[in-house]
């Protein structure tokens, strides 16, 4: 019998009005509790002490008002926590919406209208949190919207049947309208909590009267802290057993989820982050704890996830396959790699319309190359060729001057012309545009000169976490060598004295913004970040280097 | 008197049920015209990419013409089909000259490996997925209606009032079952 709609709805609404009861309740104990202790206060200043005790009493309509003060609190704090919770949640996650030219970003918003078809047509927004860690999330609110969220990390581990699974299970929250409770739930206290005890990292170690409002603030955090895990019991733990149950239902693949939860729970799923706190509204919550994993009755009243091997075996059971079956394929899975693009060729090249204004563009350059004279090429492409470099060689066939690439005059003016708009990023170093490349299913700012990129703080941790190329020989070596040496103390600091550092393509700041240093103290790989965008810049095969070197680490570990 | 009033309560008590069935029948078959016209706006947006892919294709592969005509000519008589049955069919046809095409494309790698061939085998891909998620909300629901019409008491009402048995929408041959397996 399929469930009803209907019936869940009113179970959705019975719940929220519980929540709301127990607000007040709340809050009027704490004003109770204020009340008789100020009035106490100020018996004791007025008489003495004893005299005081035995006067003491509370009429009724002292209680009234004090239940009204409660009302209007809880009230206001219902509906202030409520006002645009779903971005709130959003932007405490640091969730960014989907990149409409990333290949992964593009799988994923496909996977959620495939999911959407499937439950008859419930539409979903989606966003994606970059991080390295694997979870998945979903938020509503009463005006309808929905929206599915996942790390990088699991678009990058998961392969589609099992991320269809996962976007399901998202699905079946925001369907069955636990996930509207959740959020509520989530945005009376919790909310609250990771954004105080992300200002209390912050605050740490401050003095005086910043210490004063820390302290303050530990209190209110600690207070809202317990009441959430109180308004846990208002989450049942079957709801993502029901929610499991759905998304079989709708992709009829009990094995994949298995899979992915088996998957998630093998790997990092994002404890420490910001929002590691709003466990509800996580498929797996993030942080690993004794109370989630057991079966009795405290963990089926303040957990909010039911024992993780357990939902893998309901699952296995569906798909009638072990446990021994899943480990065993999970140790066996290679993912399948291309070879990296170090040879680049520009996917992309210059946009020079409006240079040219509806005049056919003349091919009249050669190049110098490998002992021959190539071409000719078209301006453009001679700035898209990757084994040009500055020094090389090139002939303007009009008027047969030879000169070396940036000794040409027309080449400046052409760069000049085509950066006039201003929108375009300029290589730091060789001063000239950055081409637009894909990698690793992302499109990359790369220079065509020198094969430097640059990239943004989320890309980096995208490439990191994203497994689709295998380097060559000269990268391993090279990445090799520097390890050995780095192990060996050998590596020497960066003397920002002599540095040249680099002015931000991003940014656009007349003077240099970009702070040389190490990309970590493990990889000394030399990278520059702008102070104020956080983007990278990469020099040739830098990138490739760090993700081989971090691609080493994870193979030893495992 | 007592009497006549249990039957009155009675009667008003049927005629409720008689009521709440009906509208609940008329659910259904509005969740199968909706599951179906899903179907279609899949069907149609795969009409729609076959051009494009084929375009892409014909580029990397100029010896398949064969294939790539097979493909142009089964998508314009899936096009043209009108009717479950009709549509039925050529859509069986598409689905198989669809997979011999991708399985010919697997014999090209620069082909495999063209940006705009990977978008739209991406694209290929999902859309296979929802038709196949468009079919099965349709058939769930087409269940859900021809249960409700034949189960005892609903059925009473079901036949007074003229409902009728939707049809499923099924593949013909069992392998054919699989959807076009696209490898990256």
């Amino acid at each position: 019998m399929p469930y009803s709609f209907t019936q869940i709805e009113k179970d959705k609404s019975a719940t929220i009005g519980f929540v709301f009861l127990f607000l007040i309740l709340f809050y009027f104990v704490v004003a109770v509790v204020l009340y008789v202790s100020f009035k106490y206060y100020f018996l004791v200043q007025d008489s003495d002490r004893y005299d005081a005790l035995a006067q003491f009493s509370t009429s009724g309509a002292e209680i009234t008002g004090v239940l009204i003060v409660a009302l209007i609190v809880g009230g206001l704090h219902f509906l202030i926590s409520i006002q645009g919770m779903v971005s709130k949640i959003l932007a405490a996650l640091r969730a960014k919406p989907l990149d409409s030219r990333d290949t992964y970003h593009i799988m994923f918003r496909n996977i959620l209208d495939e999911v959407s078809v499937a439950t008859g047509g419930r539409k979903f927004e989606g966003v994606v949190v970059a991080t390295s860690a694997l979870n998945a999330f979903a938020v509503s609110d009463f005006e309808g919207r929905a929206v599915i969220g996942v790390t990088e990390g699991l678009l990058a581990r998961l392969n589609r049947a099992q991320l269809e699974t996962v976007v399901g299970h998202e699905a079946a929250h925001i369907l069955t309208g636990d996930c509207l409770e959740t959020t509520v739930i989530t945005s009376m206290f919790e909310l609250y909590g990771a954004m105080l005890s992300s200002a209390q990292n912050f605050a740490e170690g401050s003095r005086g009267r910043a210490a004063g409002f820390f302290a303050l603030g530990w209190v209110i955090l600690h207070v809202s802290l317990g009441v959430s895990s109180l308004l846990k019991m208002f989450i049942s733990r079957q709801r993502e057993l029901r929610a499991d149950a759905i998304s079989v239902r709708l992709t009829r693949n009990p094995l994949s989820l298995a899979e992915a939860l088996y998957t998630i729970s093998r790997n990092w799923r994002g404890y420490g982050l910001p929002g590691d706190g709003l466990q509800a509204i996580y498929i797996v919550s993030p942080a690993f704890s004794q109370l989630e994993e057991e079966e009795n009755f405290f963990s089926d009243l303040f957990a909010t996830h039911p024992p993780i091997h357990s939902r893998i075996s309901i699952l296995l059971d569906m798909a009638h396959a072990s446990m021994e079956q899943l480990e065993d394929k999970y140790k066996h899975q290679m993912p399948v790699k291309q070879p990296a693009p170090e040879d680049l060729v520009p996917t992309q090249a210059y946009d020079i319309s409006h240079l040219n204004a509806g005049k056919p563009v003349s091919a009249n350059w050669e190049v110098f190359h490998n002992g021959l004279w190539r071409g000719p090429f078209p301006m453009d492409q001679l700035m898209g060729l990757g084994w040009v470099e500055f020094d090389t060689y090139v002939r303007n066939i009009e008027n047969g001057r030879t000169v070396r690439f940036f000794e040409s005059e027309e080449i400046k003016k052409f760069n000049k012309q085509l950066h006039a708009t201003g929108s375009a990023l300029l290589c730091p170093l060789c001063r000239i545009g950055l081409n637009e490349e894909m990698y690793k299913g992302s499109p990359v700012s790369r220079c065509p000169h020198c094969l430097g990129a640059l990239l943004t703080e989320d890309c980096v941790t995208k490439f990191l976490i994203r497994d689709d190329y295998f380097f060559s020989e000269k990268i391993r070596a090279v990445g090799d060598a520097i390890m050995e040496h780095h192990l060996k103390g050998r590596t020497q600091a960066i003397d920002l004295k002599t540095a040249n550092l680099l002015l931000c393509p991003r940014c656009k700041d007349p003077k240099p913004q970009m702070l040389r240093n190490f990309y970590t103290v493990a990889y000394p790989i030399e990278i520059d970040r702008c102070v104020f965008c956080h983007s990278i810049w990469f020099d040739k095969n830098e990138l490739d280097i760090l993700q081989y070197l971090i691609g080493r680490t994870k193979a030893s570990e495992l | 008197m007592i009497v006549l009033w249990i039957i009155l309560g009675l009667a008003v008590l049927v005629l409720l049920w008689a009521l709440a069935t009906y509208n609940s029948l008329v659910q259904f078959r509005e969740n199968v015209k909706n599951g179906w016209s899903q179907i279609d706006v899949q069907l149609k947006r795969r009409h729609d990419l076959i051009p494009n892919l084929v375009e892409v294709a014909k580029g990397y592969m100029g010896h398949e013409k064969d294939t790539l005509e097979k493909v142009i000519k089964a998508r314009q008589m899936a096009v043209d089909a009108s009717g479950l049955e009709g549509k039925l069919q050529a859509e069986n046809m598409l689905t198989g000259t669809l997979r011999s095409l991708m399985a010919v494309a697997e014999n090209y790698p620069n082909l495999k490996a063209d940006q705009q061939m990977i978008r739209l085998q991406e694209e290929l891909v999902s859309t296979e997925n929802k038709i196949g998620f468009a079919r099965q909300y349709y058939n769930d629901e087409v269940n859900r209606l021809n249960v409700a019409i034949q189960t005892f008491p609903d059925s009473f009402i079901a036949n007074a009032t003229g409902f009728q048995k939707a049809q499923f929408f099924e593949l013909i041959a069992p392998e054919e079952r699989a959807a076009p397996q696209v490898k990256f």
